[in-house]
């Protein structure tokens, strides 16, 4: 469903990524690295909110301007106006389209994206005055509403509570079940390890790409981290690495 | 029988209300209160411009003050960093408009009263041209509101929806630096920031959804224009003083009262 080829990127001259080749089928990818790795520019790109430099990327066969409408979006919410009264409902609204006015059914599908994440009572609620886990169910909501082919998330478990955290957990597992494609950009991989089927551990460079135990070894992280990662072994056979702080690297 | 300059001065306070309302509003919004008094100055510029050069140029100085507001509001659009972009902006338009008073002094207090304003000095004409202006930005907000709230909010998710994101970052801004030189003209350069951010900034923190924001700082200015006329009336005070007063001393008291 997505497939980058030697794609480049820089800011100003400053290098973001660099030859960064990867193809994902109808997977869950996540894409782990440490801060200022490129995760964020290459959803960017995926998304085509930035423009293509060097390299090539196809989303469903398509540019990603026109693979746009297939994608749900759940950006970080530190990139959200958070001092807007903004009601729950119009946000989940934006999510199908901004139109002027919505029909009996896209409010429908917006109630039954929040219903999916256990929200619907925040319909009404002031989006400024909610938990920051609350927050984060509504971005995620939003993401759902238009029923994407695919679902892309930025950071989507940073500042979370846990019971939203595993409930959004849950509902990505169900949509990838569903055949709904799915890329997460995380710091701390562990609350999907065991849902994923590809990581892409990326430091401006691919330095791995392949399912969770293949990519997950102390030389990959050492390569991305620049320094050696604690991992435990679980009973599943998963390496959990322990980057336990917010923003590892 | 009300006197022709407190009629002008009414409708006046009505466009000045609508725009405080609704540009005021999305200025909170969008986080840009800084273009504002960017806008308000280049327009000074612009209309020290027009004034200069009328004999070679018939621009109205309300055009010319517009030109100049919009070229900031595009150029704040563009830059990675809208603040530094706007007080560059802010410093060279304001040497623009010494320079162009310095060639107009004969004609200078026409300049000045872009700068102070007065709501009792405006002519049939200011009150025509401010009409005009402010019902075809408010056609453009109404058409565009649910888009300009959505890039406010969240310009990427905007742009990942397939909104055109940044064409209407640029008109939204424009907007606002078009009513910034509405309201100028009635209570002047220095002033227009207090009518323009202080009253939607109040209802901002105190309104429960986005319409009651518009609501409420569309009666806040009301309310402070109105209660300034009426007291300019009986005391020798400037109204567009006296309403900037109010306006922030409504903003101090929500403010404190959190």
């Amino acid at each position: 469903m997505i497939e980058v080829r030697n794609v480049s990127y820089s800011y100003n001259g400053k290098v973001a990524l660099e030859n960064v080749t990867f193809s994902s089928g109808d997977a869950f990818l996540a894409i782990m690295g440490p801060n200022g790795s490129g995760k964020t520019t290459l959803i960017k790109l995926i998304m085509g909110l930035l423009e293509q430099q060097k390299g090539e990327i196809k989303v469903f066969g398509m540019s990603p301007k026109e693979a746009r409408h297939l994608i749900g979006y759940m950006p970080q919410r530190d990139a959200i106006a958070k001092h807007i009264p903004i009601q729950v409902k119009d946000i989940v609204l934006m999510g199908i389209a901004a139109k002027k006015f919505y029909s009996k059914e896209d409010i429908e599908r917006a109630k039954e994206a929040l219903e999916e994440i256990d929200s619907l009572h925040l319909w009404n609620e002031k989006f400024s005055s909610l938990s920051q886990g609350q927050q984060q169910r509504v971005l995620f909501a939003r993401a759902l509403a238009k029923n994407p082919k695919m679902i892309i998330l930025d950071e989507p478990f940073n500042a979370v509570d846990l019971p939203s955290r595993e409930k959004m957990v849950e509902v990505l597992k169900k949509k990838r079940e569903e055949g709904t494609a799915i890329v997460a950009v995380v710091h701390n991989i562990n609350p999907i390890l065991h849902e994923i089927d590809e990581i892409l551990l990326l430091n401006k460079k691919a330095i791995a790409f392949g399912t969770p135990k293949e990519v997950l070894n102390q030389e990959n992280l050492r390569k991305a981290y620049g320094t050696d990662v604690q991992m435990i072994v679980c009973e599943e056979g998963y390496c959990h690495p322990l980057i336990g702080d917010e923003h590892a690297g | 029988m009300l006197d022709e300059f407190l009629i002008r001065a009414i409708i006046a306070i009505l466009l000045v209300s609508i725009n405080a309302s609704i540009a005021g509003s999305f200025t909170i919004f969008k986080n840009v209160p800084f273009l504002v008094a960017g806008s308000a100055h280049a327009a000074l510029a612009g209309a020290a411009m027009s004034i200069a050069f009328e004999s070679y140029l018939d621009i109205n100085p309300f055009f010319g003050a517009a030109i100049f507001a919009v070229f900031v509001a595009i150029y704040a659009a563009k830059a990675r960093q809208a603040n530094i972009a706007i007080g560059i902006s802010f410093a060279f338009s304001m040497a623009l408009a010494v320079l162009f008073i310095s060639l107009i002094r004969e004609q200078a207090a026409r300049v000045w009263g872009y700068l102070f304003g007065d709501l009792l000095l405006l002519t049939n004409n200011d009150i025509f041209l401010m009409a005009i202006v402010t019902s075809i930005t408010l056609i453009l907000f109404i058409l565009f509101a649910r888009e300009f709230l959505f890039i406010s909010f969240d310009l990427e998710g905007a742009m990942a929806q397939g909104i055109k994101a940044r064409q209407l970052n640029y008109l939204l801004l424009s907007l606002i630096s078009i009513s910034t030189v509405v309201i100028m003209k009635a209570v002047g350069a220095i002033l227009v920031y207090a009518m323009l951010i202080a009253p939607a900034a109040a209802a901002n923190r105190k309104a429960g959804s986005v319409a009651g924001v518009f609501v409420m700082a569309g009666v806040i200015a009301l309310l402070a224009s109105f209660a300034a006329l009426f007291i300019a009336l009986y005391l020798p005070f400037s109204p567009s003083a006296i309403a900037a007063l109010i306006a922030t001393s409504i903003y101090f008291a929500v403010a404190r009262g959190e």
